[in-house]
C-alpha cells in the first residue's frame, strides 16, 4: 500500500530532483478525487540518475506487472536507456517519468511548479495549469475527465491571486 | 490557502458561466473541494493517505470474506 509521505520523504532525503505530477498533485491543489500510486517527474541528470536508483533500490523497487523472471538490473544505466517507469516498491507504487505529455522534461516542468513547504522540507508540484495541460495532452477518458474540477480550481486560484494583489 | 467567504461562495453557488458552474453540472461535488481547500497541504495529503488506508482495509476483509 502506498505511503505518500514517507515515499516523498525517501525521495527527498536522497536528494533525488522531482516534480510530483498526477493526482497527488491535484490533491494539494484542493483536488477530491483519489489516487493509489505517486507520480513524479524526474530529472534526467546523470548524477540525479545515481541518486534515484539509489533511492529505489533502497526501498526494494522492481517492475510493477513485468513478467515473472524479465531481467531487470536497477541502476542509474537502465534508468538512463529507458524514460518511463513503473514501480512496485516496500513503500507503495510509485510511476516515474522522464517526460510528461504536455508539460515536459524536468526542467521545463520545475521553473514553473509550485512549491509545497511541509514539515520543513520542500516539494516541487505541478501547478494547475501545467496539470491541466498534462491532462489534456494525456487525453484518456480518466485524464478529461478530471478537467471540470480542476478548471474550476484553476479559477478559483486565479481569482484568489487577483484578489491579493488588489490588497 | 484561506478562503474568504466571496471565495467559498463561488464554489458553493457558482455563477452561470463560470469554471464552477461547468463543473457543477458536470457532476463535481465542489463542496468537497471546498472541504479541501480549508485544509493545509499537510493535512490534504494525510486525508490521501487516510482514504487510500481505508480502501486497503476494505479489500482486506473483502479477499478474507472470500477465503472463508
Amino acid at each position: 500500500m502506498i505511503q505518500f509521505k514517507k515515499m516523498l520523504d525517501w525521495l527527498a532525503d536522497h536528494q533525488v530532483d522531482f516534480v510530483i505530477i498526477g493526482g497527488v498533485a491535484a490533491n494539494l491543489h484542493g483536488s477530491a478525487r483519489s489516487t493509489f500510486d505517486l507520480d513524479v517527474c524526474y530529472s534526467r541528470e546523470r548524477e540525479n540518475l545515481d541518486r534515484l536508483a539509489r533511492a529505489l533500490i533502497s526501498i526494494n523497487a522492481r517492475l510493477r506487472n513485468a513478467p515473472l523472471g524479465l531481467p531487470f538490473k536497477l541502476d542509474a544505466e537502465t534508468l538512463r536507456r529507458g524514460l518511463n517507469f513503473t514501480f512496485a516498491s516496500d513503500l507503495g507504487d510509485l510511476d516515474l517519468l522522464g517526460e510528461v505529455a504536455g508539460v515536459g522534461t524536468f526542467e521545463q516542468a520545475a521553473p514553473l511548479a509550485e512549491i509545497a513547504e511541509m514539515a520543513n522540507v520542500q516539494y516541487r508540484f505541478l501547478s494547475l495549469p501545467q496539470l491541466i495541460a498534462a491532462k489534456r495532452a494525456a487525453g484518456r477518458p480518466k485524464d478529461l475527465d478530471a478537467l471540470p474540477e480542476l478548471e474550476a480550481l484553476l479559477e478559483l486560484q486565479q481569482i484568489t491571486y487577483s484578489d491579493d494583489e488588489t490588497e | 490557502m484561506s478562503l474568504t467567504k466571496e471565495q467559498e461562495e463561488m464554489l458553493l453557488n457558482p455563477k452561470p458561466g463560470t469554471a464552477a458552474a461547468r463543473a457543477l453540472d458536470y457532476g463535481v461535488d465542489l463542496t468537497l473541494n471546498l472541504r479541501q481547500l480549508r485544509r493545509s497541504l499537510e493535512e490534504r495529503l494525510a486525508d490521501l493517505q487516510s482514504f487510500v488506508n481505508d480502501i486497503e482495509t476494505m479489500r482486506a476483509a473483502v479477499r478474507h470474506h472470500k477465503r472463508v
